[in-house]
């Protein structure tokens, strides 16, 4: 039966985090940030690709519930988005 | 303490948003290979000439552009499907290496064609002759897979629970897939930029370069270093841009050569799906290979 599936949800809110932070660097902190870029076409192809992937998992969000709990696994990158977004904050 | 913490923290985002999109480039192509090309189609395009055939195994990463993780389930089918195992070794350690998003992403970490040709050269080599020695080593006993993982090689990427048999469009599969694999390499990518940066940041340089001096120390520590870390080989380049001023181009390549062929994440998943003698036997010879190209790199540069 589909029901909310938290993996799913978390997996969204990663992706949404990131696409806002990829935003961030290219529009809004631009110049500001202490950050040695070798090219930013890199980062509008993220940008552009990330919608798409957020569209197909925000479909799987109500979805078949997976056997395995692997929020634990989602950790260290929702530890790691966090300090790149306070540190674009900060900067 | 602050300065190292602010410096460690920059070198750390400046490494992900460097890596992210070859990361997310890599997991789309990869989900989109593993869902259209089937490991059948893969065995029909290998010759019955085994010479010609561990050539093409070695080279096929140029149109196979998958990473590590994702070619070990695939070897092991290989295997059971009694494709020889020089063949399916050859295969298994060139593809990460051999692909097309490993090698821009070398060359554009380190704006170097030298750098990214060592990689490729060095992979093929090297592929083929642990493809050829592991296959001689395990020649008493072929049976390598190991039976008990039989079912447990369920990939995590969700393909094999109940929503990959209801009604979806092939390019919504090959997409979620790609959003399962790119958080699974993010991880693992975080790790390794994570403990690199502390290690870049915190560790006194003049030791470092005194280490680094020492051509056969310096090979030893960023082999070491290249298993411990386990990172994608589609973004190892961009960690190993870091070592660069501290270490040689052999010990270099040593580093952009085991990673994708056998780090601290790969012995696990290996482990697990190979039977314990060969997983020993194959470690020990990609380890003494690479140890003899770097030497020999050394010796010529």
């Amino acid at each position: 039966m589909k029901k909310f599936n938290v993996n799913e949800f978390i997996s969204l809110l990663i992706l949404i985090l990131l696409e806002m932070e990829v935003a961030l660097i290219l529009f809004v902190k631009d110049n500001s940030i202490n950050i040695e870029l070798d090219s930013r076409s890199g980062l509008f192809i993220v940008f552009l690709l990330l919608p798409l992937l957020i569209f197909v998992q925000f479909l799987k969000v109500f979805s078949f519930n997976s056997r395995k709990d692997n929020s634990i696994n989602f950790l260290p990158i929702v530890l790691s988005l966090f300090i790149v977004a306070i540190f674009l904050i900060v900067a | 303490m602050v300065v190292y913490i602010e410096k460690i923290i920059i070198t750390f985002v400046n490494m992900i948003l460097e890596g992210l999109p070859f990361l997310l480039l890599g997991s789309i192509v990869s989900a989109a290979i593993q869902l259209f090309v089937t490991e059948e189609m893969i065995e029909k395009v290998l010759p019955k000439n085994q010479i010609i055939s561990l050539l093409i195994a070695s080279i096929v990463g140029i149109i196979i552009p998958i990473c590590e993780c994702a070619i070990i389930p695939v070897t092991k089918s290989l295997i059971r499907k009694k494709v020889p195992i020089k063949i399916a070794v050859t295969f298994m350690l060139a593809v990460p290496i051999i692909n097309p998003i490993v090698i821009m992403s070398t060359y554009y970490a380190f704006n170097d064609i030298k750098i990214a040709l060592i990689r490729f050269i060095g992979g093929v080599i090297l592929s083929i002759t642990i493809g050829i020695l592991v296959d001689f080593l395990v020649s008493n006993n072929k049976d390598i897979v190991n039976r008990k993982t039989e079912y447990s090689d369920l990939c995590e990427c969700g393909c094999l629970t109940i929503d990959y048999f209801t009604k979806k469009s092939k390019l919504r599969i090959c997409l979620e897939h790609s959003i399962r694999e790119f958080l699974n390499i993010l991880k693992y990518y975080i790790y390794a930029s994570f403990l690199s940066s502390i290690f870049i940041c915190i560790i006194d340089e003049n030791i470092f370069i005194k280490i680094g001096k020492g051509k056969f120390i310096s090979i030893i520590i960023m082999m070491l270093m290249a298993f411990l870390f386990s990172l994608c080989s589609e973004a190892d380049a961009f960690v190993a841009k870091g070592f660069l001023n501290h270490f040689n181009i052999a010990a270099i390549s040593a580093f952009l050569i085991l990673g994708p062929m056998m780090d601290l994440k790969n012995a696990v998943i290996i482990s697990s799906y190979f039977k314990k003698e060969f997983t020993i036997k194959l470690i020990g010879t990609i380890i003494i290979c690479i140890l003899c190209f770097s030497l020999l790199l050394a010796a010529i540069i």
